[in-house]
């Protein structure tokens, strides 16, 4: 199974064009979490490729020198839209492939291969998402606000029932018919609404990016594996590092504001210095030189 | 004005949740030194309460705030090479002691890191994400007097954000019990034996599900490394 990895740089970068909010408690952590993803599904699946821009493949490849299996620089072609869209150069990356795929973020770190249910299927993503709020919330600032949805995300939402929606951690598969169209149509809600009032970036990637997959698959009675289950014991959670010597999926995602706080990015710390010194000290070393 | 506000973060929130404004009227000598200064503060504070379950709550804070600063290095520099090779070493044993099974780890003495302390009190201190001030002040409100118990640990990272490098964690009552049980280096299975013996153990089932459950809490407690092989404390 092929494994991707996309970096957008735009949405983190400052007017001057360095790294600024990249969403993490301090830009170190940040290195840190590319580094060790990139290092642990290299270790798992032996490759691991890159979709990227400029300053991504200079950050990543040529400061960090992580090991990329294979590199694709193309994302500097997204840089007219807003970057408060920051999800679409993933979406980019998946409309890409030719071969089936399963896109990682960033802030994914594995210690065991997702195995061969989700690996041959048709499509995945990491976890049904059951809305808590946030996703009606998002719909209903973006309809206030006249944006224009296909049919199928309009008829969903307006059943009344909770929404559910496609964890994009991991996502992709092996039906890229569907990943091509589900591309399309992404863009396309994006094209029409560019010019509407700007919403919540996040808000609006939790429904042209999740809850579109999710809605798509459902139309087209397309059945999508979920890796995590959301179990009421609570054991399937993705964000603790404690998954690595405790579960069978040995699987981690750093999500939302995980990534503020301290504990967790000092344990994220200790597994690359642990593991991959090399790397470390290579990102200790880029920082002190940019200061 | 100095480092109040990180040290007393939490004291400073919680007293607005009773209408007291602490830094708008606490003042002192600028050229004073840190502990002085706390030691101020803490006077000052607490003849602002009246209430004695409000005296009590801010009693409790400041002690537990005073605490953490007095375990906390001032800044990265003094983070020294000490500490650092030591949680190399812990993290280094912390990936082979996970990896062992139960019969293998049972023979393995542990003992409390000594970077760590634990600590009982009557509220929930301590929470994860205690930079944000109104999901401090939810759970303060959520969680009512009661028994909770946490660590601090003292870490070779030294926060900006916080100005500490002191990391808390919340535990359970158990998970409490049984750190105390480590406070002496012992086998795995000897701990396990004190720990269950604290309960009545009637079934099989009853066994088996406290062994699951034991088993989870060492494996917890090493995984934060407030245990750590014995032969790795100097």
């Amino acid at each position: 199974m092929k494994i991707i990895h996309s970096l957008w740089s735009k949405p983190m970068l400052t007017p001057d064009g360095t790294l600024g909010e990249t969403g993490w408690r301090h830009v170190q952590y940040f290195y840190m979490s590319w580094a060790l993803s990139c290092l642990t599904f290299k270790e798992v699946y032996k490759n691991i490729t890159l979709v990227t821009d400029t300053f991504g493949y200079d950050l990543l490849i040529n400061k960090m020198q992580l090991p990329y299996t294979n590199v694709e620089v193309v994302l500097d072609e997204l840089n007219h839209y807003p970057k408060e869209f920051w999800a679409i150069g993933k979406l980019k990356a998946y409309e890409i492939q030719q071969e089936p795929f399963i896109h990682v973020d960033g802030d994914v770190y594995v210690w065991n291969r997702f195995g061969e249910t989700i690996e041959k299927a048709a499509l995945v993503s990491q976890q049904r998402d059951v809305d808590f709020g946030h996703y009606s919330h998002a719909m209903k600032e973006a309809l206030d606000e006249h944006y224009d949805f296909p049919e199928i995300l309009l008829k969903e939402f307006q059943s009344g029932q909770t929404m559910v929606s496609s964890n994009a951690g991991i996502i992709g598969g092996n039906d890229l018919k569907f990943i091509q169209e589900y591309c399309k149509v992404s863009f396309d809600i994006i094209e029409r609404n560019k010019n509407k009032t700007k919403i919540h970036g996040t808000s609006y990637a939790l429904l042209y990016e999740q809850y579109l997959f999710h809605c798509l698959a459902q139309e087209k009675g397309i059945t999508i594996e979920y890796y995590l289950e959301n179990k009421s014991d609570k054991s399937e959670e993705s964000h603790t590092f404690f998954n690595k010597y405790t579960q069978q999926k040995k699987f981690v995602h750093l999500l939302s504001m995980r990534k503020k706080e301290m504990e967790y990015c000092y344990d994220l710390r200790d597994q690359l210095k642990t593991n991959f010194p090399d790397y470390y000290d290579i990102i200790q070393t880029y920082i002190r030189n940019q200061s | 004005m100095n480092n109040l506000h990180h040290i007393f973060h939490k004291t400073i929130t919680i007293a607005t949740v009773f209408g007291y404004d602490l830094m708008r009227s606490f003042s002192c000598k600028d050229n004073s030194s840190q502990t002085k200064i706390n030691h101020a503060f803490i006077q000052y504070t607490l003849q602002q309460f009246q209430s004695s379950e409000q005296l009590e709550m801010m009693q409790q804070i400041l002690e537990v705030e005073q605490e953490k600063f007095s375990l906390r290095n001032n800044d990265s520099t003094q983070i020294d090479s000490k500490i650092g090779s030591e949680y190399a070493n812990f993290n280094r044993d912390r990936e082979h002691l996970l990896l062992l099974s139960l019969e293998d780890l049972k023979n393995v003495s542990l003992q409390q890191n000594q970077y760590v302390a634990c600590y009982a009190s009557d509220w929930k201190f301590v929470f994860i994400n205690e930079t944000d001030n109104t999901e401090l002040l939810d759970k303060i409100q959520e969680f009512p007097k009661g028994e909770y118990y946490f660590v601090f640990q003292q870490t070779d990272v030294f926060d900006t954000i916080l100005q500490t490098n002191v990391l808390e964690f919340h535990l359970t009552k158990y998970e409490y019990y049984m750190l105390q049980l480590f406070e002496e280096a012992s086998s795995v299975k000897t701990i396990m034996n004190d720990f269950f013996e604290v309960f009545e153990i009637e079934t099989e089932a009853q066994m088996n599900s406290l062994l699951k459950e034991a088993t989870r809490i060492i494996k917890f407690l090493i995984y934060r490394k407030f245990i750590v092989r014995s032969n790795n404390l100097i």
